[in-house]
């Protein structure tokens, strides 16, 4: 095999996609060694291969010209097509709607869900089916699980999503061993801690991907994860840690977008920290790439929310206060109150430093509403507690106010943290 | 509060001067001369995703430039 190396890549990219079924497939497909030679017999399996190949790249063309429209389709619609659809045909869909799932994570996380709950029904019938051996049906309704719990995590349903990440697992236990798949998981297990606030948890979950994806060689994937590494280590580590592996990071994806993704912790680590005029410096590198990418969705509330929190460390009270009610509305449009208060509490250090008592008191009791509904962490809890009775009492300094919505923001991403550091 | 017709004062558009626009990251490129080179990869065709790169790998560079001095 030394002598075939563009063989040797095409061979292992099969591999990785049948799993165990690869040496079952080998075995149907390539000639015997003693009887042909091994000349012969790499040139059979090359020819195999490359068929194989164009087969899987002819029932995606399918099912992208086919079922192109489906995601947007009614449910009874849907509903017909995925009755009808031959098994192969619904292996495809299922990962056409995994992806567009993922990518909307930066647009309508609704849609999101939407469209991962139909990816685990397509994923679902073709188990029902024998076009796929079991175990690699079980690699696909992993997969399909694995991104419902992403999107139920973008949806701040994170019990539901902790519950399908469970079932996940268990299919790829019973899977084909899939690495990629397993790296996938982690991928998901850790965002969901990082959005719980189990940042440590989250670190040490990427740590474990990063290591697989090394091995496996996916640069793109391994750039996403050492972009989520460094944003966790801004809260667990220092800031130059972070940066190295940011900057590794952007240096691995392909995507634009994802290299954004490696500015916005930065720029809000740097305005949490009152060094607003490079957090507001950084912000507006960030703007450059968000208009050149047409951003809408959360990418584009996120970076109004940093850009307030930069305006409020330089003391552009008005600037800071509009964007914030901006952005606290549009995430309680979408049901993600958690944010919404995170975002209040911001709000409420501007109000703090012009000294408007009864807004405040106004906003504390939503705040307190949205965090009595929603549940948050006991030492953030705490230190809500004592705002809230500043707040009530007419006494929530500017100083008080920012240092309990940075700590409520940390303590939400590292436990460590204690009120009094 | 977004006014009822869309029109956001705070969305960023394209052309629209942000504070330090022209100020220059590690690379000596600054957001004008980034979003030039990025209309002129897009006219021609060519893929972004390099100047992209370049100038965020710049900005983390200068934070850390400016962090280090401090």
């Amino acid at each position: 095999m030394q002598k075939y190396p563009a063989l040797r890549a095409l061979v292992e990219q099969v591999r990785q996609k049948l799993g165990r079924d690869f040496d079952r497939w080998i075995e149907r497909t390539a000639e015997p060694v003693e009887a042909a030679g091994y000349d012969r017999a790499f040139a059979g399996l090359t020819r195999s291969l490359g068929e194989l190949q164009e087969r899987i790249r002819r029932n995606q063309e399918r099912v992208r010209a086919r079922y192109l429209d489906l995601p947007d389709q009614p449910p009874g619609r849907q509903r017909t097509v995925l009755d009808n659809s031959a098994p192969q045909m619904l292996a495809a869909l299922s990962v056409a709607l995994m992806r567009r799932s993922y990518r909307q994570r930066f647009g309508s996380v609704t849609r999101s869900l939407e469209l991962a709950a139909l990816a685990v029904e397509a994923a679902d019938r073709v188990a029902g089916t024998e076009y796929l051996s079991r175990e690699s049906a079980a690699d696909l309704q992993a997969e399909a699980l694995a991104h419902r719990a992403n999107a139920e995590r973008l949806n701040s349903r994170y019990r539901a999503a902790h519950r399908t990440l469970a079932a996940a697992e268990r299919l790829r236990a019973a899977g084909t061993g899939d690495r990629h798949l397993k790296a996938t998981l982690l991928h998901f297990r850790s965002a969901l801690h990082d959005a719980e606030g189990r940042v440590d948890k989250a670190a040490r979950l990427l740590d474990r991907e990063i290591a697989v994806r090394r091995l496996l060689g996916n640069d793109h994937e391994l750039g996403q994860a050492l972009i989520d590494r460094g944003r966790t280590a801004i809260w667990t580590g220092s800031l130059p840690e972070a940066s190295r592996y940011l900057r590794e990071g952007v240096l691995r994806v392909g995507d634009p977008q994802l290299m954004l993704l490696a500015l916005l912790p930065l720029a809000e680590a740097l305005a949490r920290d009152c060094q607003g005029i490079l957090a507001l410096e950084v912000s507006c590198q960030a703007n450059s790439i968000i208009v050149m990418l047409g951003e809408k969705g959360q990418v584009l509330r996120r970076h109004t929310w940093i850009k307030a929190l930069a305006y409020r460390a330089l003391g552009e009270w008005r600037g800071a206060e509009a964007m914030l009610l901006r952005v606290r509305e549009a995430f309680a449009t979408e049901g993600l109150g958690h944010l919404a208060g995170l975002v209040s509490l911001d709000l409420a250090c501007v109000w703090a430093a012009q000294g408007r008592v009864q807004d405040l008191k106004r906003l504390a009791e939503e705040v307190h509403a949205i965090f009595l509904a929603e549940g948050v962490e006991e030492r953030a809890r705490a230190a809500f507690l004592i705002w809230l009775q500043a707040v009530r009492a007419e006494r929530l300094s500017e100083e008080l106010a920012l240092r309990v919505a940075n700590f409520f923001v940390r303590s939400q991403r590292d436990r460590r943290l204690r009120p009094d550091r | 509060m977004t006014p009822a017709n869309g029109n956001d004062p705070e969305r960023p558009r394209p052309g629209s001067p942000e504070p330090h626009a022209d100020r220059e990251a590690g690379d000596g490129m600054t957001q004008e001369e980034f979003r030039r080179r990025v209309e002129l990869a897009q006219e021609r065709g060519e893929p972004i995703s390099e100047l992209v790169r370049s100038f965020v790998i710049a900005t983390i560079d200068e934070v850390m430039r400016q962090f280090d001095e401090e």
